[in-house]
């Protein structure tokens, strides 16, 4: 079965696929750990690695405790540095599967209108509890809508594309027509959202644009347990899913002749990578790039076999958000460059070596 | 994927015959619907006018608060709506002609979004003279037209790879924007209604930012028509029909940029028309270019001061944002577009 794709990886002249899988895997697991390291250790406050070490073991005697250190790592980083890795894979498998399905280099979570239906979603959100709540309590109304974002926004994301893939329908989906619909859709789903926010929820502006900007700020491990069944769930969903994956992209009709129910196939696919990107997208809002640079890089790796892919395409993920996290939080301290701005910013790089080599 | 959606010329023929009398007949319709949302722009609004009293300001036999609603607000901001129309409107026909596809638009390509991030940057850093604008907006136009079209021909000129090079660029502008908004402070929310597209409280300077540019474009364009026909042609016939291909197709899609950016100037980044305008047209007439561009221009002209028109009358005394409307009219049809044109 995966022979028919790895027949077709051009032999690399300098290791042996399987070599360069073992490779990049021990190094982005060692780079990850770096990572995580320095989330710890690096931030408003820098921490001495022993005061983390201490914080993260927990103290046996009370009196001796480090509180500030137990306060920042335990309430502050370590959930804010799970929730990002944890996303980070999310956007990864997503942007694979996708760009596995549509055939296309391209194509992102962004494409299947998920960004901004999550987008029109929670801005809907705020200037619908700025309405219940009135003017009487300016927390109350704050509270009204955080609570319920990461829920609302995963269903805008999740609505948006089940509508993108119904336009696009028409006795069957073509690849084509599902990345054009998505972009139509996307288009007109951002501009309402710009336009509600104007008309709608002025009072609120700077929180909205601060979530819509996709940020990590004050992610805490109640974020993290809501995340973790819609992981458990797609990933166990993932490995029925690689043959298919593989097979469609060949091409549909090498795909239906090997024996590929191929619209049933490509709608599971879309509907796992779909649930792996709105998930994350309600939880840190519409940050983009990242499943597009990871599915590249990935590429670039370890061939065009999905199967290898996804076992690199998590780490670099989760490694990108964490860079991109770390990042964000230092340039500019005390304040914060959000996520989705860095990751963004790394785009530039990214489609200059595009434009430098083949697609 | 190039044969996804038609190209826009499948035929050479101007076809310049039959199509006369429907054209005018357009062009007719086109003119009158245009001077009706101009006489209802007039006289609707937190004070109503009567047509009389109109009539009277308009023929200078009444001054004061008439005189000034309309001469000083309501006209200027009309005449504005229109330019901006029909410059997107323009710019998207040159796009899509000089590429050859039906997707190229200044919207799609990620124009007006690298137009407006130059804008709101010159803004916010640098407060510069507003005069200025149309040429700021112009660099970051320029540069995210480069940008776009480049990875989209590095990977075959398909209105796919087109619009999905666009989306990516569009992307990366509105995540500069909102850095960029982040970090202004109390002027975000100013902003941010910028950001949404609107003609609230433009008047005669905004006028004359815009005019020539949008004047300037429009004779350059119907001057050019003969040279913009070619461009429906393979490369090598319009070469041996003495067209420096490369040449014109550069100077069309600069002409692009310009006009985009003055509007864009002028009103915010509005969205769709510079898509829309162009299809529905060449559904009415067809393609030589000399008929078309000025259908375009008043085809873009109407959706934007139709849009201004909603904008501030459907929830008034608040004012909408013009690119919540333009949205609501392009987006589907552009999406009934897709859906009717791709295989």
């Amino acid at each position: 079965m995966n022979l028919s794709a790895r027949a077709a990886t051009p032999t690399s002249h300098f290791a042996p696929m399987k070599y360069r899988l073992h490779l990049g895997v021990a190094l982005l697991l060692g780079l990850l750990v770096l990572a995580a390291l320095a989330n710890l250790l690096f931030g408003a406050v820098t921490l001495s690695p022993s005061r983390v070490w201490l914080a993260l073991m927990g103290a046996s005697d009370p009196a001796t405790a480090d509180s500030v250190a137990q306060d920042i790592v335990w309430n502050l980083r370590l959930p804010r540095l799970l929730v990002g890795a944890l996303v980070g894979i999310h956007f990864a498998i997503a942007g694979s599967l996708l760009q596995a399905v549509m055939r296309n280099p391209l194509a992102d979570a962004g494409v299947m209108g998920i960004n901004a239906g999550a987008s029109l979603a929670a801005v809907l959100a705020f200037a619908a509890a700025e309405r219940l709540a009135g003017d009487g309590n300016p927390y109350l109304r704050a509270a009204l809508s955080l609570d319920w974002l990461p829920l609302v926004a995963c269903g805008g994301g999740l609505a948006a594309a089940a509508v993108v893939y119904r336009l696009s329908w028409n006795r069957g989906s073509t690849p084509v027509r599902l990345v054009l619909c998505g972009i139509a859709v996307a288009g007109l789903l951002n501009a309402l959202a710009t336009g509600v926010l104007a008309g709608w929820a002025q009072a609120t502006t700077e929180t909205v644009l601060a979530w819509l900007s996709g940020s990590l700020y004050g992610r805490d491990w109640m974020h993290l347990t809501s995340l973790l069944p819609w992981t458990a769930a797609s990933l166990a969903l993932l490995p029925l899913m690689v043959r298919g994956a593989n097979l469609l992209q060949l091409g549909d009709a090498i795909a239906a002749t090997l024996g590929l129910r191929v619209e049933h196939s490509r709608f599971a696919l879309l509907l796992v990578a779909v649930l792996f990107a709105a998930s994350a997208v309600g939880i840190v809002g519409p940050v983009g790039f990242v499943g597009l640079i990871v599915a590249h890089v990935a590429r670039l790796m370890v061939g065009p076999d999905l199967e290898r892919q996804l076992i690199v395409s998590p780490l670099l993920g989760a490694l990108l958000v964490l860079v991109s996290d770390l990042v964000g939080r230092l340039v500019l301290v005390p304040a914060e460059l959000p996520i989705g701005v860095v990751t963004s910013l790394l785009g530039v790089p990214f489609f200059l070596v595009l434009l430098a080599r083949r697609i | 994927m190039s044969g996804a959606l038609p190209p826009t010329a499948d035929t050479t023929r101007s076809a310049a015959a039959p199509r006369c009398p429907r054209l005018a007949i357009w062009g007719v319709l086109l003119a009158v619907a245009l001077l009706v949302i101009g006489g209802l722009a007039m006289v609707t609004g937190s004070v109503p006018l009567s047509l009389h009293e109109l009539v009277e300001v308009l023929t200078g036999r009444v001054d004061g608060m008439a005189a000034i609603l309309v001469l000083e607000l309501r006209l200027p901001r009309f005449v504005a709506g229109l330019l901006v129309g029909a410059s997107l409107g323009l710019a998207g026909q040159l796009m899509q002609t000089v590429t050859r596809n039906p997707l190229a638009s200044p919207g799609i390509t990620g124009v007006v979004a690298g137009a407006s991030m130059a804008v709101v940057m010159a803004q916010v850093g640098w407060r510069v003279d507003v005069t200025w604008l149309p040429a700021i907006g112009m660099l970051g136009g320029a540069g995210a037209a480069t940008l776009t079209f480049l990875l989209a021909a590095r990977s075959g000129f398909s209105p796919l790879m087109l619009a999905l090079a666009g989306m990516a660029v569009t992307a990366l502008a509105s995540a500069l924007v909102t850095a960029f908004l982040l970090f202004s402070g109390a002027q975000a929310q100013q902003l941010y209604g910028w950001l949404a597209g609107g003609l609230q409280g433009r008047g005669w300077s905004h006028v004359g930012q815009i005019l020539p540019w949008a004047l300037g474009g429009l004779a350059l364009s119907l001057g050019t028509g003969r040279w913009l026909n070619l461009m429906h042609l393979e490369d090598s016939v319009a070469r041996s029909l003495g067209g420096a291909v490369t040449l014109l197709r550069l100077g069309f899609v600069t002409l692009a940029v310009a006009l985009t950016a003055a509007a864009v100037a002028v009103a915010g980044p509005v969205g769709f028309i510079g898509l829309i305008a162009p299809h529905l047209v060449r559904l009415a007439a067809g393609v030589d270019q000399r008929r078309a561009l000025p259908l375009v221009a008043l085809t873009g002209a109407l959706l934007v001061t139709l849009s201004d028109l909603l904008a501030r009358t459907l929830a008034a005394p608040q004012e909408l944002p013009l690119g919540l409307f333009t949205a609501l009219i392009g987006g589907p049809l552009f999406i009934a577009l897709i859906r009717s044109r791709t295989p």
